[in-house]
Parts: C-alpha cells; structure tokens; sequence
C-alpha cells in the first residue's frame, strides 16, 4: 500500500499551521469575525506555497459550527471532519486543467442556485484556473460577479497573468509568497521530529534551499530521502541524492574561473562529472555560489551571515580574486545554462562551454587599474565587455578577425591628425551597435559600408549596393547616433552609392586590402575557374568583390 | 531483502527505490529524468516487476507477471502514450477514469509516462490534479531528459530520480559480461558516453557501431572539404533521413567537444578514441573560438530540426558555416 505522501499528510489544517504567509491569513482570519467574507477570492502564488491548503481552510471556517468565531475552523465539528476526510457536499473542488471546457463551467454554474446541504455556503474551489479556456472564462463571469448568497468562488493559480481581467477585477486577490528558507526548515524540523526522522540540520537547511521558497518541494524530498534510507539523514546524504556539490569543489571551480585555468575547470567538471554530479543542478549551484561571492564583494563579510569559516575563508580568498563585473558577467552565463539545455544542449556541455567563454571573454577584456584589493599579481581587469561568444563565427577560410569589443560607454578615441583610419578600423563596431539595438537590416546595410572621407563635421560613407544605401539615408540618424556613442563625435553622415560620388574626392588612407573589381581580374587560369564557379557569379552580381584567393594545398583527397 | 534488479549501473537510485518498496513507503509518482538511452524506461519497467512480481523474492524475472510487464501486457501496467506519439487530453482522461478502478492481479496499478516531455500542454496540465492526489494504489512513472522540459508543477509532484551517465569502466564490465571483445567492448563504452541503453544496442547491432564510426569519420571530412558544391552535397545526402541526421548531428557535438578537450590537452577524457589521430592536427589548425562557435552552431542546427524546420535549409546552412582546414601534406 503506498503510503500517503507527507506532504499531503502535513498538509495545514488551519490558519496558523500555514507557514510563512501571515499576510493573507491574518486577512482572511480578520474578514471571518467581522463577518465580511467575499464572494470571490484569487489565491495566486508559485507552487508549494499553499493556496489550496488555504482555500480548504477557509472553506472549512466559513461552515464551522463553533461558536467563537475566531477558533474557525476546529477542525472537530461534523463539517470540517467532512472536509478533512473529502466527503463534504459543500466543498466543490474542480480541477480546472483537466476541466477546461465551457460546459464544465455551464454545469457548475447550473447547480450553483442550489441550497447548500448542510452547511452555510457552498464554496467552489477552482484550482489551476488560468487552464480555464477563454469562453470558459466568459460563461463564468457573471456568476462570479453577482453569485447567490450561499456560494463562494476561491480560484487558485500559479499563473494569474493568464487569468482574463475581467476575472481578476471580479476577486479579491490574495498574493502567496514563496517562502523563506528559515521557515523551511523549522517545518522541516518539526515534520522530521514528529515522524521520527533522524535529520542532521544541514542536511534540512541544504533540502529547504533547494525547495526555492515551496513548501511541497521541501516536504517531498524529505519524504523521499527519509523514505530510502536507512538511519541517519546526512548533508552528504542529500548532496549524493540531489546531484549536488560540496562547497569545496565548488571552491575549486571558481578559483578555475578566476585563474582563467580552463584546463583545471575542465579537469574538476570532469571528475564531478564521474562522480554523478547532476550538471544542471551544479549551475544552478554555481549561480548561487557565485551571488555569495558579489555580495560579499559588494557588502562585506556582514552582507552575508551564515555559513562555517572555511567557507567563509573561502569566499573572502576568492572575493579578492574577482572583480564585481567579471563576477555578474559569470552569473548571467550560468544563469543562460538553464536556457541553453532547454534548447537541447546537454547540460554538461553547456557549462563547459560557460568556463571557455570565461577565459576567452577575459583575453579580449580591455584591461583597467586592478582594483585596490587586487594583487598585483593576478591584476583582474575591472569590467569585462559584453559577451561576444554568441556572434557570427568567423567565415570558412579566411582568417579570424577578433570581433572589435564595445564596452558602451567608452567612445574610442580617433586619432585628431587621421580620424579616418581610426573610424575604418573601428567601423563594424557601429554595426555591432546597431545588433544590438535590434536594427538588424541597418546593421547589414552598414557592414557592407566604409567611411570614405571627413570633410569637418560632415561624414562620407560608401555603400556597395542600392538597397543599403537607400536604407542608410532613410534611417542616417540611427547611423549618426551609433556613430557618437562609439566615437564620441557627432558626424553628420552623408550617403554615397559606390560608383556614383559627383564631386567627393575619396581619401584612401593606406587600404589593407587590393581591391579588384570583376573587370579587372587577370585571365588566369585559376581566376576563371573561380569567376565560372556559379556561385561566385552569384556573389559577384549581388555586390561581391573577389579580394583574395586561397590556393588549394594540395589535392584533396576525399574518402 | 529483495531480489537484485535487472539494472546495469545507478545503483544509489535502485537502493533507495528497494528500500521504499521494503519499508511500504512508495511514493505516488516517480519521475526519472536523464539523456536518452541512459536507462530511465528499463527502470521504469523494473519498478513495475518488483512491484507487481508474485514470487517471494520480487523481481524475479521469471513468473508470468514479471513477463507481462517485460512485453507491456501486464493489465495493471498501462504504458501512455506510445512509443513516438505524444500524449493527448484524451488519453488523460481515459486514465482519470480507469484509475479508480482497483488493480486486476496484483496490489498496484502502474501508469508509465515515457518522455513526459513530449505530451501536450494542455494533457500535462489535464493530468495534474490525478498526478497530486492519486488512489492509493495507484503508481506513476514518468520519464524526461530534463526537469526543465517539464511543468514545474509536475515536477513538484513526483518524486525525482535524477538519472546520471554511467561511469565508463561499469559500461565496459557490462559489455565483457555479454562477451564482447576487449577492443569493441572499449571503443563502444567510450562512444556510449554513459548511455548504458545505447551501449547495449551497438553491442547487439553492428550496424550501429559502424555507422557512429562513419558519422564522426563524416565531420572530419566535412571540416577539411572546401568545396561549397560537395559540402551542400553532404547536406544534402544528411537531409534525406531525418532521424539519422539528428543523430548524426549528436555525434558531432561530442566530436567537436573531444577537440576543445584536446585544445586543453585532456586526451583522456575525450570520446571518439578511435578518430584521435586525425582529430589531433586539425584542433591545431582551428582556434577555440572556432570550435566553441561550431559546437554552438552544430546544438541550434539540432534545436531547428527537433522544431521541424526545413531539414535541408537548415542543415546547408551548417555546412556552409563550419571551418574549414586545408589538409596538409602527409
């Protein structure tokens, strides 16, 4: 027989054994002795944190036949034994998710002009409402607005953005908070204490931070651990079970990270790798490490109480070693971990790039005055630019042009005597910008540009094709604005079609690269080739310029 | 004490389950979650036996319940949806009905949910208020690469068994155990990269085996081709099996992922042993950017094709976009 799970065995019973939500007991306990009840409520709130627990209470103490008010419910009258054995006709429970449809609603909303049986409402729990679908909804409203005396409507939802506002401006809306670690594992505790659970207290503070703020998740996997043991619960218990890491390692790791070691990374991912390490439960980890590590940079050692002193040691070692931009850089890639596996990558895969584009995002980091704690040894740069691992990867062949970094903010500075070269060098970073400003046509437009020549304030910029050109006059503000931000300076940028400039000299400051128009090519044998090969042709009337041409090595030899 | 479970490797989960099952604690829902083929239906079925078994000594793998629920007949095993299908509202509340109905033969009445992933949103959500308060007996297992893949509120109402990758010495005694050579059973315990199921497969099946070899062999040609025409070729042929190319495109990533391995000179810890040699000279050739970009390009391309994009599209522009290394003299 399996046995009931602890969690529905724990469940609360009345207000007060509902943790970590005072602001909506003590609402809800105060409406019922002055007898203003509602006659719609929305519990919402992130799983786990009570609201159908909450609104089997409350139905329980609108019917409860004790006298004093404030004891609502006793949990001993007829009517809420009813309730607490599922047997009550006055407590309707409808499972929205899996009762989706306008017919349901239609035949709830039949029988809601019946009596009560026994007691003095009915009460209708909706649970999972935003399932409902849009005309279930609608067929609801007007009963929810104007329902009979008897009746009451509690609608629970772990999503009220889903609820129609023509549902939410009809209840009186009571916001669940997840709840706090510390809540936890007093529950925990007292759960463990009544089952004869032999618990180590870290072992319950490591299952309530795991929980993230849910009652249900908490108790579950006390329940689980308890349940598939033997003896004591131990920290090391949970950790085995849960896939997760010891501070230790975890130390390993980020001094990898702060070393830029990514061999050591590697190695250490590996090793925990074999030992069955859940991946995504170590990023997760990692991020959370990690914002223990910014706040103790940021706030001190008192930002952060808590932990044993080699961790604490640990953390004031590392702290030194990393600067606060590198650190919330780090965050936002782990956190992106999450995100990469839903996409399909493995987790392990995932973090193991995270630790390359770690080291990698630091070599081409702009370096800084190393902070005053900063050994001078391992001199961290302050800030690192934005992460560049996610652009277009170098095209097959040629040879690999580091993206130009852009820290905004930073305009780089042109040379006064030659500005043109510096704005050349620099110009894909006005196409970067643009990226990232989600002008992606402007970009493209701007990246098969060059900026030809500066006459005072006025900016000659070269197109090779009709369509940049033309999008490039219609949007130049944008072009202008991108050009201040990186350069510093406000040029106003005048257009050219390349091959049309009436009167504009072009200055051409020491071009890097030979250009060869298609008329020009030698009759070569090897040219011609290329020049015949379609899709080179294809290339060349769109725009395209022959620059170079990679001879084969030797043969291919394909097999 | 119960029987040992016909499980190769996750032990720790195994104990715990027999334990459960000894103290009379069963939870209501189990969820196993783990990259394919790493075990999770196996155990899924093996909970079944050891719950539904009628020797003394569960599972025993012999009597005629054991055998039912080894070839999915068992009538209180139900295994939803089928295989490659995805699971539907209907069939929820098919379930919802059949559940309070008590069990045939045995004591529990087992509802499988193999890649919980897959099933509709509107079926996942359907089958949420059943998941939380189940009849006593009744038993759900459900099975997923990820919890992420799933509803958080399913999640939060099972009990999660996060399923690991094997260690690779326990996938190679396993693979001496079914009398595979020394040689074969290394080489497939390396490629198997944890996943004990797969392990089994190209130790029965040859074909599979060679085609692994062939994929990998395939990249490395892909990255020294610098012919546009051939590569879209490649594409092209790739395209036309769309399975195959998923699969391919899996093997790929671990490729890539043995030369950033072997950019770190970790040649231990790579997969492919076999194509070592060759992968050597051409993670020279290649800076890490370039293959960090070419793994991350090889995963979107596999997203776009689980999403049902235009196979061949998506997979020409791959192949036009990965490095390109000129072979040097031998």
């Amino acid at each position: 027989m399996a046995e009931q799970a602890l969690y529905r065995k724990y469940r609360p019973q009345n207000f007060a054994e509902i943790v970590g939500q005072e602001h909506v007991t003590i609402t809800l306990q105060n409406a019922l002795r002055e007898g203003r009840i509602a006659h719609a409520y929305l519990f919402s709130g992130p799983r786990g944190t009570g609201k159908t627990s909450a609104a089997r209470i409350l139905a329980k103490a609108v019917n409860c036949l004790n006298e004093d008010v404030a004891a609502r419910p006793d949990n001993t009258c007829p009517l809420c034994v009813a309730v607490n054995e599922g047997r009550s006709l006055d407590l309707i429970e409808i499972d929205a998710a899996s009762h989706t449809g306008v017919d349901n609603i239609r035949e709830m909303i039949d029988r809601v002009n019946l009596m009560p049986s026994e007691g003095r409402y009915k009460v209708y729990v909706i649970d999972e409402v935003h399932m409902l679908s849009t005309s279930a909804f609608n067929a609801l409203l007007k009963t929810l607005e104007e329902p009979p005396a008897h009746v009451i409507f509690i609608l629970a939802t772990t999503e009220p953005h889903k609820v129609l506002p023509t549902v939410l401006s009809r209840c009186q809306r009571f916001a669940f908070r997840r709840i706090p670690e510390g809540l936890i594992k007093q529950e925990l505790r007292l759960i463990a204490d009544r089952e004869q659970i032999d618990a180590e207290d870290a072992a319950l503070a490591r299952i309530a931070r795991y929980a993230n703020g849910g009652m249900r998740d908490a108790v579950s996997l006390l329940d689980q651990l308890a349940s598939s043991s033997s003896g004591q619960l131990t920290l090391q218990d949970v950790n085995e079970f849960l896939g997760a890491v010891t501070n230790e390692a975890m130390g390993v790791l980020v001094t990898a990270l702060a070393e830029r070691d990514t061999k050591k990374g590697l190695a250490q991912l590996n090793v925990l790798r074999e030992q069955g390490v859940d991946m995504q439960q170590l990023a997760a980890q990692m991020v959370d490490y990690l914002r223990n590590l910014l706040l103790w940079k940021v706030g001190g050692e008192t930002a952060l109480p808590g932990g044993d002193d080699a961790y604490r040691q640990q953390l004031a070692e590392q702290a030194q070693h990393l600067a606060t931009g590198q650190l919330s850089r780090l965050i936002r890639d782990f956190s992106s971990v999450r995100t990469d596996v839903r996409g399909g990558m493995e987790p392990h895969v995932a973090i193991e790039l995270t630790f390359v584009d770690a080291a990698n995002a630091a070599n081409i980091s702009t370096p800084t005055a190393p902070s005053k704690e900063t050994t001078a040894k391992r001199a961290t740069p302050h800030t690192a630019p934005p992460r560049t691992g996610r652009t277009l990867p170098p095209k097959s062949g040629k040879s690999v042009a580091k993206p130009p970094s852009a820290p905004a903010g930073t305009p780089v500075q042109l040379d006064e005597n030659d500005p043109l070269t510096g704005l050349r060098r620099n110009w894909k970073m006005v196409g970067h910008l643009l990226r990232r400003q989600k002008l992606y046509r402007l970009q493209a437009g701007v990246n098969s540009s060059t900026p030809v020549r500066i006459e005072g304030q006025r900016l000659f910029i070269d197109f090779q094709n009709e369509l940049s050109y033309n999008l490039a006059t219609q949007e130049h503000r944008q072009v202008e604005r991108a050009v201040q931000q990186i350069f510093g300076e406000a040029f106003k940028i005048v257009c050219l079609l390349q091959g049309q400039h009436e009167g504009v000299t072009i200055d051409t400051p020491a071009p890097q690269v030979e250009k060869v128009t298609p008329t020009q090519i030698k009759p070569d044998n090897d040219m011609s080739e290329i020049a015949n090969d379609p899709l080179i042709k294809a290339a060349l009337t769109t725009g395209g310029r022959i620059v170079k041409i990679h001879k084969k090595g030797n043969e291919e030899t394909n097999g | 004490m119960c029987e040992k479970w016909p499980i190769i490797g996750h032990e720790w989960v195994v104990k715990r389950l027999q334990q459960q099952i000894k103290q009379g604690r069963l939870a209501h829902a189990y969820l196993f979650t783990g990259p394919a083929h790493i075990g999770k239906r196996t155990l899924g079925q093996a909970l079944a036996q050891a719950l539904l078994c009628t020797a003394p000594k569960p599972p025993c793998g012999q009597c005629r319940a054991c055998r039912l629920v080894s070839q999915n007949h068992h009538p209180d095993m139900r295994i939803v949806p089928e295989e490659g299908e995805m699971l539907k509202v209907g069939q929820v509340r098919d379930i919802e009905a059949d559940i309070a109905r008590k069990p045939v033969e045995g004591r529990f009445k087992l509802f499988l949910f193999p890649n919980m992933h897959m099933a509709h949103p509107a079926a996942a959500n359907a089958l949420l208020k059943t998941l939380e308060e189940p009849p006593a007996h009744a038993i759900f297992v459900l099975t997923a690469p990820t919890q992420a893949a799933l509803l958080p509120t399913i999640v939060s109402r099972c009990q999660v068994y996060a399923l690991r990758p094997l260690a690779m010495q326990t996938i190679e005694e396993a693979l001496r155990q079914w009398q595979i050579d020394d040689a074969r059973a290394v080489e497939i315990a390396h490629l198997a990269d944890g996943r004990i199921g797969w392990a089994r497969r190209a130790a029965q099946d040859e074909w599979l085996l060679a085609k692994r070899r062939q994929w990998g062999a395939d990249f490395i040609d892909l990255i020294y081709t610098r012919n546009r025409w051939q590569r879209l070729d490649q594409a092209k042929r790739l395209a036309g099996n769309s399975q195959e190319a998923q699969e391919t495109l899996t093997a790929w990533t671990t490729v890539l992922r043995d030369m950033l391995l072997l950019h770190y000179q970790m040649p231990d810890t790579i997969i492919n042993t076999n194509l070592l040699d060759q992968l050597e000279p051409l993670t020279k050739a290649l800076t890490v950017m370039q293959i960090r970009q070419a793994l991350a390009r090889v995963y979107t391309t596999k997203s776009y094709l689980e999403a049902n994009v235009n196979a061949l599209l998506a997979l020409e522009t791959l192949h036009l976009r990965l490095p390109n290394v000129q072979r040097t003299s031998f």
